[in-house]
């Protein structure tokens, strides 16, 4: 949808689709239009950038990918090099990704600031690896998150976070996780609208810029 | 017997022996052939499999299963694609020039990662023509195989079709034409494929399920299925009981 309102110059992700509802019609109309630079990626590349990232370290090996087209049109950023320890074994290297923000919903937040992700590991370290983070949240935890031992795993700690704000549901009409079901009657609207820009617009201005209340 | 039906039970027996198998999202054959394939080994197969909390073994998410491929904890994979060359080359990119692109697919995925870490990756397809099956990908995602050298422990073993099933030599890189579906030929499939390949000398029917494999489909596999694929399990459902009475009729 960013990209489809025009905020979009540049992205990068092993996938951009609508799941069941096919592919992603604004996004492919702006790649075929030359309107955003698509970064040909692939998912375990972006998830070891990102684990440099919240290391601090320049770059990460990662398995596989070599002999993919996705390294030949990575060339100006990605290497493949050599094991240092096993000098028959080339490997890809990808350089660390440090989002400026990362944008995220969490289920949960107390009032110290801190959010509970659970097991979602691709929040963890795409928090860990950005400046900072702003946060939507389901609904307020009471107490501490860090005082429960069977939280505590799945705790984003304050400290990574710049902001969030309580608004349940914000995934609308997408699902979100186990406690929302999606939205199948508008994704299929959405669908269906995005295969045109106008279509596009008329959605946004009913959806986004209304702020229409949804059951 | 329907198209279909046989596509599945085709895909379970290529997964007989496998000790767990991955199977991605929005894949409700490849889902289906690893129930079937776990009822028959006595629930000796483990599946991993997107779309469902209840197949999701895992400490953190999605990502660790890209660890779980690199260190070889699976050994069964299936996988689609747009395009699928002679070399088991796979294009889930598109078509046309990067960047702008004349046809533009959803992505690589972690298909570049896995599909060469996972040992006997079975390809399928539900579509065999020669805009699928095609000399040479526009795209390679992820590569049938590798230079020397490159660690490579994964890779295809089969490719199956509506139309027929390939193996796939990963020492020479080619696939041979092992068996075609009940009322297909091969010049049926010289036609509609357009790399070369070659031709098992005992090329013979691909098998058909026989009645027990019916029934564990309908009285075990299908209420399993039905929580991830509601819809296609109806559709199937009849299918399955359409074949065990015409079995039930020749008997």
């Amino acid at each position: 949808m960013l990209i489809g309102a025009g905020c979009v110059a540049s992205i990068q992700a092993g996938v951009i689709s609508l799941g069941e509802y096919g592919a992603a019609p604004r996004y492919v109309a702006a790649q075929r239009e030359g309107r955003i630079k698509v970064k040909e990626s692939t998912c375990p590349a972006i998830e070891a950038a990102l684990t440099a990232g919240e290391r601090g370290i320049p770059f990460m090996p990662v398995r596989g990918i070599i002999g993919s087209d996705v390294v030949r049109l990575r060339s100006d950023e990605w290497k493949v090099g050599t094991n240092p320890f096993e000098p028959h074994d080339p490997i890809l290297f990808v350089p660390a990704i440090r989002p400026d923000v990362a944008l995220i919903h969490a289920p949960l937040a107390d009032r110290a600031g801190n959010l509970w992700i659970g097991r979602n590991g691709h929040t963890r370290v795409l928090t860990h690896a950005a400046a900072f983070t702003i946060a939507t949240f389901e609904n307020w935890y009471d107490g501490n998150l860090f005082d429960d031992e069977r939280m505590r795993a799945g705790v984003l700690p304050a400290q990574y976070v710049r902001a969030s704000v309580h608004v349940p549901h914000a995934t609308w009409p997408m699902r979100f996780g186990e406690i929302h079901a999606e939205d199948s009657a508008n994704l299929r609207r959405y669908a269906k609208a995005a295969a045109t820009q106008e279509g596009f617009d008329a959605y946004l201005q009913e959806f986004v810029f209304n702020e229409r209340k949804v059951a | 017997m329907s198209d279909r039906l046989l596509f599945i039970t085709t895909l379970t027996r290529l997964l007989e022996g496998r000790r767990h198998v991955f199977v991605g999202g929005g894949s409700a054959a490849a889902a289906t052939a690893s129930l079937l394939q776990r009822a028959l080994s006595g629930d000796r197969l483990q599946i991993t499999m997107l779309g469902d909390k209840r197949y999701l073994f895992l400490s953190n998410d999605y990502s660790e299963i890209f660890n779980c491929a690199a260190t070889g904890r699976y050994d069964a994979f299936f996988m689609g694609g747009g395009q699928i060359d002679g070399g088991g080359n796979v294009n889930l990119i598109g078509i046309g020039d990067h960047p702008t692109l004349k046809v533009r697919w959803p992505g690589s995925r972690g298909t570049p990662l896995i599909y060469m870490m996972i040992e006997n990756t079975i390809l399928f397809l539900e579509e065999h023509t020669r805009r699928v099956l095609v000399p040479r990908v526009d795209y390679i995602s992820a590569p049938g195989t590798s230079e020397p050298g490159v660690y490579h422990p994964g890779g295809p073993v089969a490719l199956v079709t509506p139309r027929c099933v390939f193996s796939f030599d990963r020492k020479r890189a080619r696939f041979t034409l092992e068996t075609l579906n009940p009322g297909h030929s091969l010049e049926e499939v010289n036609e509609h494929t357009g790399f070369d390949f070659d031709v098992a000398p005992n090329l013979g029917e691909t098998p058909g399920p026989g009645l027990p494999l019916l029934e564990l489909l309908r009285d075990r596999v299908l209420d399993e299925l039905s929580v991830i694929y509601p819809q296609y399990t109806e559709t199937l459902r009849n299918e399955v009981d359409a074949a065990i009475a015409a079995q039930r009729q020749a008997a």
